[in-house]
């Protein structure tokens, strides 16, 4: 069977390891739209810091998997079932798996098109950023939004030495991922930092001045800068899927085996909308582990080896300006009881609704076993009887399976 | 410089201001004293005056670790309780268990000197360096186990803690301090001295780690200390699958087992409150202190009759003879449940057992009179022990609050002190000297009153085959040298139970490496008696004299009716003089001025 | 091959495998660095044991962007190799059993690799809760139940989703 895969990072990788670990035999083709060796997205923040390199950072190869490289896809036939790319090649499948991921968006302002303008999602982006703070007569790097990827972006250029200014619309960072207080520790911890955090501002028009930008805001103010780094959310790549009559919401909307609403056609990885258990909905979860494993499980079903999804939670772990921040579930807000420890800038915050786990924040020591967490969540354990060990993070794997693991002589 | 073993920092927290100050070891201290017992002792002998009322805001308590602390030595998680102790005027020092001793190392202090009293009840929250008072007059009157759980989650959930019960709150004169909620610095009342401050507890976290000045040598001789209990039988044997509670058939066999308030000392129901009989009824499973190859500890629970369902830890040895043999009770499911009282109000189960069989028989001779005692107190009734428990940890009664006085003040409130078989108003522990010579010359000379734990002579007398019990031959010898060992040693930091098979020159060595101290066995004996003597010294300042050197006169008159050791009295005269002499003390057991000036400690005198 | 094999029933909760542990790896005493836990229930007093049991599908390893998490297909080891950890900490959150975490630091990643065939934890393991076995004599012995239960409760997780 001919399998194609479009897009070469970890969702597109992974599923086409997992193909021919499943069934060697099968014929594989994975085509990116990048002209280099896949790599791990998630590790270019480390990359631009200088803390690693991008050989560090590449996707193994899988044994006689063809990645092609180049080959942007524009359209895709399900009638005659074959992909066409922008070189115009196409391709046959039997099975096709789309795990094309996201792109950053970059809202339309005067001077959004310029090369110094970048939203990090390739190895290219850095490449931008670093060789603008090189170049430039202006060392501070102006941040619009104070997400996931620019609190990253953001830690990374600290350490290399180099200002920031984060322009945020809303009025704290982190704000999709963490509550107010959270945000409020964490902005705290930027004190010392040379990280300048302008509220309830937006960009209006960015200008080039000589090797720097010029950068007018909302609020009349003007900024000068060496790049401006956009982190305002992501979109996922589906521009080729037009008339394909692949449902799409915000992103390609999958069934419970991965398939898209087109027979042979599935998903996975960054650019799908799947179950979330907490939400009860379809939600774009965009992260790392996620895509690896939606990734497996659509390449099984791709064998015809029927295996469910069986949804999963929103989570993230990170460091940034010396605070490790673990969140998972609904954690932007408080929602149903909330039990809370603030302590020397530690933060700890869950919430807990009819004795399950909605959602929790941690910034600081965090939690002992962070699995454990996840695991409650989407096992919708009934912790009544744990909420302190739940708060304090002392909780494990042993508290949810009593049964097997305290046995007495 | 001090390259291992140490923190390095003392804790001391003034209650009375809430102020806390950090100040640094004493390497010349340490040196001299290493640490727990040895230097927070020195602590006390410079900062409190000797006559000083062990209840008042001048006495301090020094909570203490040593260099082994938080290491992988065996069995090297000790904490220590210095004060001067209400109950009989003494140097006190309690020892325990459990993982306070390490964590409180891993808060970067070796010790914690508390002094002066807390307008309120407070408690210390140290976590990792900051240290907080925390209100805790919604803790006041819980039981040990209530106030272990809810200070932990008040603070952190795997935070370590001391606290004490409802008896130390009351300042009974035999309160201990726990540890963990179930661990207990059990003897001479520190944990009155602990209430009279206002202090409910101590919650500990840390995250500094040990270290230690030779790391291929310490590994070495830890290795080798491990392997030498490995092959020790009792060590690695009879402790572990009995817990001290081996001991009920063994010294029971020698005739040596005080019963009914030592009236004899031969208990034919030994067996049903013996460590095989409580592994097969009651143990659910073994318990380790940090780093405890051993394992001595019990995790106990009730399975059947009217205390069913109740669980905790323990009974050891001592209680189980204490509220068993003594109390001439063989109902071990109420013994165990006297044990968890008295771990939950926080009162020495050795003094309780032996002031509940002191109120027996003096109930039972008609010097209480029955008008006084809530319920009648006969020997061999597990209900009258278990509500005496009870009466004492609560105080609400006279009776409650005469019996939380201890055997000897109760005895004396009587009008016959002679039936308290104490020795400086300390109840004896479950030996008879009677029996076993050369633990009445301990029980006599011991720093702290009846001790069996300040040089354990039943070792060389019972359990190896060295000396014969019943002889008085080489027990002063035994006694000094056990008694500078174990000085030296509970300043460490390690547990007496290594001593089963680890020697002088084994700890020694561990203590070498961990230090950067150079210590020799020889070193090692002397370091501990200079504590001794220093401990000594304390003791005569504070007003005991020589006299108070001797054993209840049931011991030294009357002989032991039945058993083994039928007919046999102690004649502690046989021993003391030599000890006296071995000590390079006079007549009067005043140490002389060359001894002091040897041992580097004439300052003290 | 060997492996580390834990029973929690016979745990005395005494935690010199902690402390032998980040001996051996840091020079220091710090249970926090230390790649073993000992889980302690206060209200009943009962331990649990857990270290990496380095499994056939890593899940740490699975999530590692970097390929710093590797099975070790002749050692059955899963090897972490220290210069290539960016430090996300992907898989601190994917392994069920918290037996990936960072060091007291909060700087470093570590993880069991029973000290190339010579386990420190066990040398102190007096109560023999934990033992270092060929799996051959393993599996005919009286621990095989508990490595069965915990394998069961592995492959339980397994069929849910990666943590
Ligand atoms: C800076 C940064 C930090 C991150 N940090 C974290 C984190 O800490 N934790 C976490 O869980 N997640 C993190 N993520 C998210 C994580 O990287 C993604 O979840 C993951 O990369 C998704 O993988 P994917 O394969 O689905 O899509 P992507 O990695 O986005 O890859 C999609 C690939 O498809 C290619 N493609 C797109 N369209 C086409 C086309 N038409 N034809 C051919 N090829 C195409 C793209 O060029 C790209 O190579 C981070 C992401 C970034 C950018
Ligand atoms: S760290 Fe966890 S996930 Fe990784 S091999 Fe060990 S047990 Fe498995
Ligand atoms: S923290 Fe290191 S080992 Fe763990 S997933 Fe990230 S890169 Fe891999
Ligand atoms: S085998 Fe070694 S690395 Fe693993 S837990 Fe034991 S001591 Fe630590």
């Amino acid at each position: 069977m001919k399998h194609v895969i479009i897009g070469a990072s970890i969702a597109g990788m992974t599923a086409a390891a997992k193909i021919k670990q499943l069934s060697p035999e099968e014929d594989v083709t994975v085509l990116s739209a990048e002209s280099i060796q896949p790599y791990g997205k998630m590790s270019l923040p480390y990359m631009l810091s200088g803390m690693t390199w991008f050989a560090n950072c590449t996707l193994p190869p899988v044994a006689g998997v063809d990645v092609m490289l180049n080959k942007q896809v524009d359209r895709i036939d399900p009638g005659s079932k074959t992909v066409h790319t922008t070189d115009g090649e196409e391709f046959k499948y039997d099975k096709l798996l789309i795990a094309t991921g996201t792109s950053p968006v970059i809202p339309d302002v005067p001077g959004a098109k310029l090369s110094s303008v970048v939203g990090v999602r390739n190895v290219g982006d850095i490449e931008v950023i670093r060789k603008r703070i090189e170049e430039s007569s202006q060392k501070r790097v102006i941040l619009s939004g104070a997400g996931l990827v620019n609190a990253e972006v953001g830690d990374a250029l600290v350490k290399l030495g180099i200002p920031v200014t984060y322009v945020i619309s809303s009025d704290r960072m982190l704000s999709q991922i963490v509550d107010r207080e959270a945000s409020a520790i964490i902005e705290k911890s930027l004190t010392g930092l040379d990280v300048e955090l302008l509220k309830g501002e937006d960009i209006t028009e960015i200008q080039e001045k000589g090797d720097a930008l010029e950068v007018r805001l909302a609020s009349g103010k003007v900024l000068m800068g060496a790049c401006v780094v956009y982190g305002k959310g992501v979109r996922p790549n589906t521009s080729f899927l037009k008339g394909t009559g692949v449902q799409l919401n915000k992103g390609i909307v999958l069934g419970q085996y991965l398939e898209t609403s087109i027979p042979d056609i599935y998903g996975a990885g960054d650019a799908v909308e799947t179950d979330d258990v907490l939400l009860g909905e379809k939600t774009l979860h965009a992260l790392w582990p996620v895509a690896i494993e939606q990734a497996n499980i659509a390449a099984a079903n791709m064998l015809g080896m029927e295996t469910p999804y069986p949804g999963d939670v929103l989570r993230n772990i990170l460091t940034v300006f010396g605070q490790t921040i673990f969140t998972g579930g609904l954690s932007t807000h408080d929602e149903g009881e909330v039990y809370r420890h603030a302590s020397d800038g530690e933060y700890r915050k869950i919430a807990v609704k009819d004795g399950k786990l909605r959602g929790f924040v941690f910034v600081g020591e965090g939690a002992e076993n962070p699995g454990v967490y996840l695991r409650m969540m989407k096992e919708k354990t009934d912790i009544s009887s744990m909420i302190d060990p739940v708060l304090y993070g002392t909780v494990t794997h042993a508290d949810l399976y009593p049964s097997v693991f305290k046995v007495a002589l | 410089m001090i390259d291992g073993g140490y923190q390095g920092t003392i804790l001391r927290v003034n209650l009375t201001n809430r102020t806390v100050k950090e100040e640094a070891l004493r390497e010349d201290w340490a040196k001299k004293y290493i640490g727990g017992r040895g230097y927070g002792t020195r602590i006390i002998m410079a900062e409190v005056d000797p006559k000083v009322d062990p209840l008042a805001p001048e006495n301090k308590v020094v909570i203490a670790t040593g260099p082994l602390d938080g290491t992988t030595a065996p069995s090297s998680g000790r904490v220590m309780v210095i004060t001067k102790g209400p109950l009989n005027n003494t140097i006190a020092c309690s020892n325990a268990g459990g993982y306070f001793g390490p964590m409180l190392k891993r808060t970067g202090y070796d010790m914690i000197i508390l002094e002066g009293k807390a307008s309120e009840p407070v408690y210390l929250w140290i976590n990792k360096g900051k240290v907080e008072f925390r209100d805790a007059t919604h803790l006041w009157g819980k039981l040990v186990n209530e106030s272990d759980q809810m200070m932990r989650e008040e603070t952190h959930l795997e935070a370590e803690t001391m606290e004490i019960g409802p008896a130390g709150e009351k300042m009974s004169m035999i309160a201990n301090v726990m540890f963990n909620g179930h661990r207990a610095a059990g003897r001479t009342g520190v944990g009155a001295v602990v209430g009279s401050k206002n202090l409910k507890g101590i919650v500990v976290r840390g995250n500094k780690g040990v270290s230690v000045a030779d790391r291929d040598r310490f590994a070495e001789a830890v290795r080798s200390a491990r392997e030498i209990l490995a092959q020790n039988p009792v060590a690695s044997g009879g402790m572990p699958l009995y817990g001290t509670a081996v001991l009920v058939n063994i010294i029971n066999s020698t005739g040596s087992f005080p019963t009914r308030n030592a009236q004899d000392s031969f208990f034919p129901d030994a067996d049903k409150i013996s460590g095989e009989t409580l592994r097969a009824q009651n143990l659910v499973r073994n318990e380790a202190c940090s780093d405890c190859p051993i394992g001595c500890g019990r995790v106990t629970a009730i399975k059947e009759g009217k205390y069913k369902g109740e669980h905790g830890g323990g009974p050891e040895y001592e209680p189980l003879w204490a509220f068993g043999a003594m109390c001439g009770i063989s109902d071990l499911n109420a013994i165990t449940m006297a044990n968890y009282l008295c771990d939950r109000y926080g009162l020495d189960a050795i003094s309780a057992g032996g002031t509940v069989a002191c109120a027996m028989e003096l109930y039972e001779r008609g010097y209480m009179p029955a008008t006084d005692a809530p319920f009648p107190l006969k020997f061999g009734d597990p209900d009258a022990l278990v509500e005496s428990i009870r009466a004492m940890g609560e105080q609400k009664d006279a009776f409650g609050k005469l019996l939380a006085q201890g055997s000897y003040r109760l005895a004396e409130h009587y009008g016959h002190p002679e039936l308290s078989m104490s020795v400086k108003k300390q109840e004896f522990p479950a030996y008879d000297p009677r029996g076993v010579k050369g633990i009445g010359l301990e029980y006599a000379t011991s720093n702290r009153g009846a001790c069996h734990v300040r040089g354990y002579s039943i070792a060389a007398e019972v359990l190896s085959p060295g000396l014969d019990r019943l002889v008085y031959e080489g027990k002063a010898a035994v006694t000094k040298f056990l008694q500078d060992l174990t000085a030296a040693l509970d300043s460490s930091g390690a547990c007496l139970f290594t001593t089963f098979g680890m020697q002088a020159k084994d700890l020694a060595q561990l203590y070498s490496a961990a230090t950067g101290f150079e210590c020799d066995e020889q070193e090692f004996l002397k370091i501990g008696e200079r504590i001794w003597n220093m401990e000594k010294l304390f003791n005569l300042k504070s007003g005991l004299t020589g006299k108070d050197d001797t054993l209840p006169p049931r011991i030294l008159h009357e002989p032991i009716v039945s058993g083994p050791s039928q007919g046999e009295v102690e004649d502690l005269g046989k021993m003391l003089g030599e000890y006296y002499s071995l000590r390079g003390w006079g007549e009067d057991s005043v140490p002389t001025k060359e001894r002091l000036q040897e041992l580097g400690i004439q300052d003290l005198s | 091959m060997k492996v580390l094999v834990l029973e929690p029933a016979k745990c005395t909760g005494c935690r010199a495998c902690m402390d032998a542990c980040s001996f051996e790896k840091t020079d220091v005493f710090n249970p926090l660095d230390s790649r073993i836990n000992v889980i302690t229930f206060h209200e009943d007093l009962t331990f649990v044991p857990t270290v990496c049991s380095q499994c056939e599908i890593p899940y740490c390893a699975e999530v590692c962007p970097t390929s710093t998490l590797v099975k070790n297909t002749t050692t059955g080891l899963v090897d972490f190799l220290k210069e290539k950890c960016i430090g996300c900490k992907q898989c601190v959150v994917a392994c069920p059993w918290g037996s990936i975490k960072m060091n007291h630091l909060g700087k470093e990643i570590i993880k069991c690799d029973q000290c190339s065939g010579d386990p420190a934890c066990v040398k102190v393991c007096k109560a023999e809760a934990l033992t270092y076995v060929d799996v051959e004599d393993m599996i005919s012995s009286k621990q095989h139940g508990v490595a069965q239960a915990y394998r069961r409760i592995a492959s339980e997780m397994q069929k849910g989703v990666n943590p």
